[in-house]
């Protein structure tokens, strides 16, 4: 089953709610440059699920909210932020769990949650401040994060169990 | 909801900008672990704010590699800090421009630490407890501060200052202590390949045993005609301990204190 949605709505706030429980489910959600805020909240229960996310708030004091739950064996997230202010909160519970984040903005929060084995979180932040919160439980998990150009960086990695990787950079370029 | 959230973040930042610029926070638990954490700005000769990082890692075989760069010399002050607990684990803080602070902490056996410094005023610590740890601080710089504790058997503490770096070694203090048996400590303080000539002047190092047959050696090496004011001390406590000291150039100071049975001290000084 597949959703797309892009939904424009008139009060310069675009907002997408789903839910998916099932089997083989995906979800692509692209709210690009219409309106000031854009809000998307994601729930997949079920095997082999796959989201696809692009939010871009518009110039200015845009800001872009995500909130997504993926529970089951086989997830796999893609997102990407652009706005002045960014918050995501993600949490994936199961096996094989793969989240990849692309960001650029002021003022970003990012939380993330990954449970089971196999998990890996990619970021690739470009902006100024940023507070972020990560937490891994399982084996072999990884994380790789760079933020090219954060000039302020409040940044929390937990991980539990064995054969962790952890691969963080912060900053290395000329601002 | 939303307004009410970026005044939140606004005022999360605001509060951060009287500490480091980057401040990460890693915890680990388990075996096998890595940890790698990058810091800083790389365009040279402009002083950024500094970084701060801290590091635990509680399991075995797990590895730490924690490195912190600013542009300038002037820039605010590096930190660091690494927590090991555990048998076999390495951990490696590497600071470079700027001034900086270094701590590493290490329980349990085969562990390994290693503090590396480049720049001015710069601190660091190392603390072993437990069998068969090395712990090593390198240091580039002048008006700065090591201490390496280690309480155990079988463990070496490993000091260098400007060796072989091509800087000169100025105003700093070198301090050991050593609880155990069979432990070896060194400190080398010299301002070989410095482009101005050789220079290491009004150093300090102090070595502090406790044990049977443990070895201190220190080496302060000022290689032009002035005055090198370097000041070795060392202090045993046990049987069967052995301490050298080798200091070049004139004004320096001499001191072994050993107490015990079959202990011996060599100073060489020319």
């Amino acid at each position: 089953m597949a959703v797309f949605l892009n939904f424009e709505i008139h009060s310069q706030s675009n907002e997408a709610y789903i839910e998916q429980v099932g089997y083989g489910n995906t979800a692509e959600i692209f709210q690009e440059k219409h309106t000031s805020d854009n809000f998307i909240y994601l729930s997949q229960i079920g095997d082999l699920n796959k989201a696809v996310l692009s939010q871009q708030a518009s110039v200015g004091l845009g800001q872009n909210t995500l909130e997504l739950y993926q529970i089951g064996l086989s997830n796999m997230l893609i997102a990407s932020q652009i706005g002045f202010g960014n918050y995501s909160s993600v949490t994936q519970s199961g096996n094989d769990n793969f989240y990849e984040l692309t960001l650029t903005g002021n003022y970003n929060d990012l939380t993330a949650l990954q449970s089971g084995s196999g998990n890996t979180i990619i970021q690739e932040l470009s902006g100024s401040s940023y507070k972020i919160d990560i937490k891994q439980l399982g084996n072999e998990n990884s994380i790789i994060h760079i933020d090219s150009y954060s000039s302020i960086l409040q940044m929390s990695i937990i991980q539990s169990g064995t054969g962790a990787r952890l691969m963080l950079v912060n900053g290395l370029y000329p601002k | 909801m939303k307004r009410i959230f970026v005044i939140a973040l606004v005022m999360t930042f605001a509060a951060s900008l009287s500490m480091a610029q980057h401040w990460d926070q890693v915890y680990q638990s388990g075996n096998s672990n890595n940890s790698s954490v990058v810091q800083g700005f790389m365009d040279v000769g402009t002083a950024k704010p500094g970084n701060g990082a801290r590091v635990w890692q509680i399991g075995n075989q797990n590895l730490s590699d924690l490195k912190q760069f600013n542009g300038g010399y002037a820039g605010d002050q590096h930190y660091a800090e690494v927590y090991s607990y555990g048998n076999n684990n390495t951990a490696y803080t590497f600071q470079s421009r700027a001034t900086g602070t270094s701590y590493i902490t290490q329980i349990g056996d085969w562990n390994y630490g290693n503090v590396y410094q480049n720049g001015n005023v710069m601190n660091s610590e190392i603390y072993s407890q437990g069998n068969a740890n090395w712990a090593q601080s390198i240091l580039w710089a002048t008006n700065s501060y090591s201490k390496i504790t280690q309480l155990g058997n079988n463990n070496v503490a490993n000091q260098l200052m400007g060796q072989g770096m091509g800087e000169k070694v100025q105003g700093s203090y070198f301090e050991s202590y050593q609880q155990g048996n069979q432990n070896f400590s060194h400190q080398h303080m010299a301002g070989d390949g410095y482009a101005g000539g050789i220079t290491a002047l009004n150093n300090t190092g102090i070595i502090n045993t406790f044990g049977n047959n443990n070895s201190a050696v220190q080496y302060m090496y000022e290689g032009s005609t002035s005055a090198a004011n370097n000041w070795a001390n060392a202090y045993q406590n046990g049987n069967w301990n052995n301490s050298q000291q080798y200091q070049t150039n004139a004004g320096n100071s001499s001191v072994h204190w050993q107490i015990g049975d079959g202990n011996v001290s060599v100073t060489v000084q020319n």
